[in-house]
This record gives structure tokens, C-alpha cells and sequence, in this order.
């Protein structure tokens, strides 16, 4: 009897030590670290502070910032991205020294995630690895000798050679977001068509294009243009491209990134970066084709889950 | 031989002339611009226009709306903008607003609304230029002034107090 005993409560204390280790196994928080410190049109910090609330409220992640000196001073910045599973660059500075940019290249070859915010498509155009990484880029010099305009058509990727200038935006508007890969991990039970909140609508994106799958599109000046992209490099490693989540300077405003749909595509795809699955739920609050929905305290509502 | 040799040279000549012409054609019409720079102020950006018979000479005047973006908020934008009046014929700046405006959208109403055959220019604004809004950027809060008198040609002025002298 105090044998049978001993062996039970031995079995359910090795049961309980077995799963908290699962649970603990789980909740590992994904190490981030936010690059930004410089960009001329976009108040850069407070999208800093915004994605950091995003991550760390959802209980995922845990965020650092590794800030450039500013527009001066680059060739001093040096960050150490031991240790992290995931960078994410919100960044419209000078191009990084050429010990960084290696530094940089390897985080991603190494099997790191990537993912690059809005703006972060339109500097260092002068670094190939980087075009290559993030797959397509705007402005900063860009034209046709980077690569193709690329968009979607009919179900189909069209490359267009035809010369001329990348990136263009209009005025900030509402918009609709159709998925193009809705069972990709990111996208995966989401809405495939869902209103976004006014944001600053990039289009007109070329680049190297290579490895990129084009996730969603916006329907823009006659073109169903690209906003969200991965790139698998050969090398190693996972990118996602959103270039929605504009925060502006004039004034400083982060209303684009209140969007709940901004908000959950960039925790799954931040999740994906950095681990190649998402294990994130589908919220009841994303946002579908007739209704916007928003996140202003930038945590998932009580009911989302 | 002599005669040849002239009648070549004449001939080039005559062709280097033409050429000149075309050149300085094509230079003149390519650097043509709609847009007197006299009407053109730094940092605003022509946003449009229209055409109206905005005085009693027959030749039609060319209402211009130059403007910029002066903020963007969640729900709304923001926009500066003044006006210029040019004669569509010589490209003379009849006028230019002396205020710049601010409001929520770009405002360009010429209207004929006494039925004189003129037209007047009418404008919407916040009242010197200033608004609020809460700390997140909604909330908008301005005292609008609408469709007052921008400019009407001085003979058929009727409203001292909204009269624009010609420059």
C-alpha cells in the first residue's frame, strides 16, 4: 500500500514537473531587438514605443531598442545581436559601416528573423545584401537597375523592367487589404480581405525580388500593389516586409498601427520571422471587408481570444 | 565648280537655320509653364483650378489653388493653401490671396451667385488658421468660416469689408 503510494504520487509530481516544463518550453519569450535612430519623414520613436507595447502585451516577446547615434555619427554604431531571435528594423538612416552590415547579413544567415516596418524599404539602397534581404525597396536612388516593379495581376506575379523611379505614396487613406497567400503561417484563418485603418500606402516597390512571396496587396492607381512580403534567403534565415504601420511627423501620430489588423499580422509575422511557425490563435476582433477595428491601448481587448 | 561649292554652302546655311529654329522651338515649348512663377509661392504645390470669366474683359481668368499638407490626423488631413487668379490668355497675375487658409480639404468655389455675369471666389477656412484636437489626434475642434468672399473684380465690389484690391 505505501509502495502503490510512493509510485503515484512519484508518477504525478514527475506528470507535473513535465508539464510545467512544456508550459515553460512555450512561453520562452522571443528575444527582439527594434533597429531605428534616424529617418527624415517618420516620427521613428514612438513607432519604437508602440511595437515594443504590441510584442510585450501579447506575452510572446521581449523588446530592446539598439538606437543609431542619428543622422550623424553612424560609423560609432555597433549593436550586439547575441542572443536574439529577431530584429526588427524600423529605420530610415545612412547606411550602416560595413562591420554592421556583416553583422547584420549574418544574424539573418544564421537561421534570425527579420522584419522590416514601413519606411525601413527606402534607406541604404547602396547595400545589396540588404535590397536583397528585404527583396524590394523604394526611393533613395532606386530605378530599374535594382530590379523590377513587381505586383500582382490575375492571380499572378507580373515583373515589370520598364524603366523608372521606385516607391511612390499619395495622401493617407483607408484601405482595403486582400490576402494573396492565405494559408501562410502569418495569414492563416485570418480574414483574407479586411479594411486597414488610414495609413501611408507605399507602392511602386522593385528590387531584386528573389525568394519573395507576396502575402497581401492593396488595390492602388490601377495596380494590386504589395504591402506585406516574406523572403526565405537562400542563405538562411526568414524576412517579412510590412510596409504599412506609417507613424508620422507632422505631427507625431501612430494612428496607422492602432489598426487591429496591423497589430496581429505584425505579432504573427514577427513570430514567424523568428521561429518559422506561429502558434498565435485567430482573434475574434480582426477586422473583415465591411469593418475596421482598432487596438488604441495596443493589447488584444478581453474578448479578442 | 565656284557656283556649286556657293550653292552648297548656301544650302547648309540655310539648314543649320532651320534647325536653330526648331530647336529653339521645341527648347520654348518645353519650358512653357502653365504656372506664372510670380503665382507660384515656396513650398506650395499647385492642387488645381478653374477657368471663369472672373472680370468684364472678354479673355477667361484661371482660378489656381496652390497648396500643402499641414498635418494628418486618424480621421482627417489637414491643408494650407491660398489663391491666385491669372489671366488665362497672357499668363498675368491678376491676384493672389494675401492670407494663407487652413482647413480640412481644399476649397475652390467660383460661382456666378448675383447673375452678373462675373464670377466671384468663395472660401472655406478655420478662422485664423488655428484648430485643437485631443491628445491622440481625433476630436477636431475649429471655428469654420464658410464661403466668404475671397475676391471679386473692384467694379462690381458690393461688401467693403470682403473687397481684395487687384495687385
Amino acid at each position: 500500500m505505501r509502495i502503490k503510494s510512493i509510485i503515484t504520487a512519484t508518477a504525478a509530481l514527475l506528470l507535473l514537473c513535465s508539464t510545467l516544463s512544456a508550459q515553460s518550453a512555450e512561453r520562452e519569450p522571443i528575444k527582439t531587438v527594434i533597429v531605428a535612430g534616424a529617418d527624415g519623414s517618420h516620427w521613428w520613436q514612438g513607432a519604437c514605443d508602440v511595437m515594443k507595447q504590441i510584442l510585450e502585451n501579447s506575452g510572446l516577446f521581449t523588446v530592446d531598442f539598439a538606437f543609431t547615434p542619428g543622422w550623424n555619427g553612424i560609423e560609432n554604431y555597433d549593436p550586439d545581436f547575441t542572443g536574439y531571435d529577431l530584429i526588427i528594423i524600423n529605420y530610415g538612416g545612412p547606411t550602416f559601416t560595413e562591420p554592421v552590415r556583416r553583422k547584420f547579413e549574418k544574424f539573418v544567415a544564421d537561421g534570425g528573423g527579420l522584419v522590416a516596418i514601413h519606411s525601413s524599404v527606402v534607406p541604404m539602397a547602396d547595400w545589396k545584401e540588404y535590397n536583397e534581404l528585404i527583396g524590394m525597396g523604394a526611393w533613395d536612388g532606386r530605378d530599374e537597375k535594382v530590379g523590377p516593379y513587381l505586383y500582382w495581376e490575375d492571380g499572378e506575379y507580373v515583373y515589370d523592367y520598364s524603366p523608372g523611379e521606385a516607391g511612390y505614396h499619395g495622401l493617407q487613406h483607408e484601405v482595403t487589404i486582400n490576402h494573396r497567400a492565405p494559408e501562410h503561417p502569418i495569414l492563416k484563418g485570418l480574414n483574407p480581405n479586411w479594411r486597414h485603418f488610414k495609413d501611408e500606402i507605399y507602392t511602386r516597390m522593385r528590387g531584386p525580388v528573389k525568394n519573395i512571396e507576396i502575402l497581401a496587396t492593396a488595390y492602388e492607381r490601377g495596380r494590386h500593389e504589395p504591402l506585406m512580403w516574406t523572403v526565405t534567403p537562400e542563405s538562411g534565415g526568414r524576412v517579412f516586409v510590412d510596409l504599412l504601420g506609417h507613424c508620422g511627423s507632422d505631427p507625431n501620430m501612430t494612428y496607422s498601427m492602432e489598426c487591429t489588423g496591423f497589430q496581429v499580422t505584425l505579432l504573427r509575422g514577427c513570430e514567424w520571422a523568428a521561429t518559422g511557425e506561429v502558434t498565435q490563435a485567430v482573434p475574434k476582433d480582426f477586422p473583415n471587408e465591411k469593418h475596421l477595428s482598432l487596438r488604441p491601448d495596443f493589447k488584444a481587448p478581453h474578448h479578442a481570444y | 565648280m565656284k557656283k556649286l561649292t556657293y550653292l552648297l554652302t548656301l544650302l547648309l546655311c540655310c539648314s543649320a537655320a532651320s534647325l536653330s529654329a526648331q530647336i529653339g522651338v521645341t527648347r520654348h515649348t518645353e519650358g512653357w509653364d502653365n504656372i506664372p512663377p510670380e503665382a507660384h509661392k515656396r513650398s506650395y504645390y499647385f492642387q488645381r483650378s478653374v477657368l471663369a470669366q472672373m472680370d468684364d474683359d472678354a479673355a477667361l481668368e484661371e482660378v489656381m489653388l496652390f497648396g500643402k499638407d499641414n498635418g494628418h490626423y486618424a480621421t482627417y488631413d489637414l491643408f494650407k493653401y491660398y489663391y491666385a487668379i491669372v489671366d488665362n490668355y497672357t499668363k498675368e497675375v491678376e491676384y493672389i490671396s494675401p492670407e494663407e487658409y487652413c482647413s480640412e480639404a481644399y476649397s475652390l468655389v467660383v460661382e456666378d451667385r448675383n447673375n452678373d455675369g462675373i464670377s466671384e471666389l468663395y472660401i472655406t477656412y478655420f478662422k485664423e488658421g488655428t484648430f485643437s484636437t485631443d491628445a491622440r489626434g481625433y476630436a477636431l475642434r475649429a471655428e469654420r468660416c464658410y464661403d466668404r468672399i475671397e475676391w471679386q473684380a473692384p467694379a462690381q465690389t458690393e461688401d467693403q469689408t470682403t473687397k481684395r484690391k487687384r495687385k
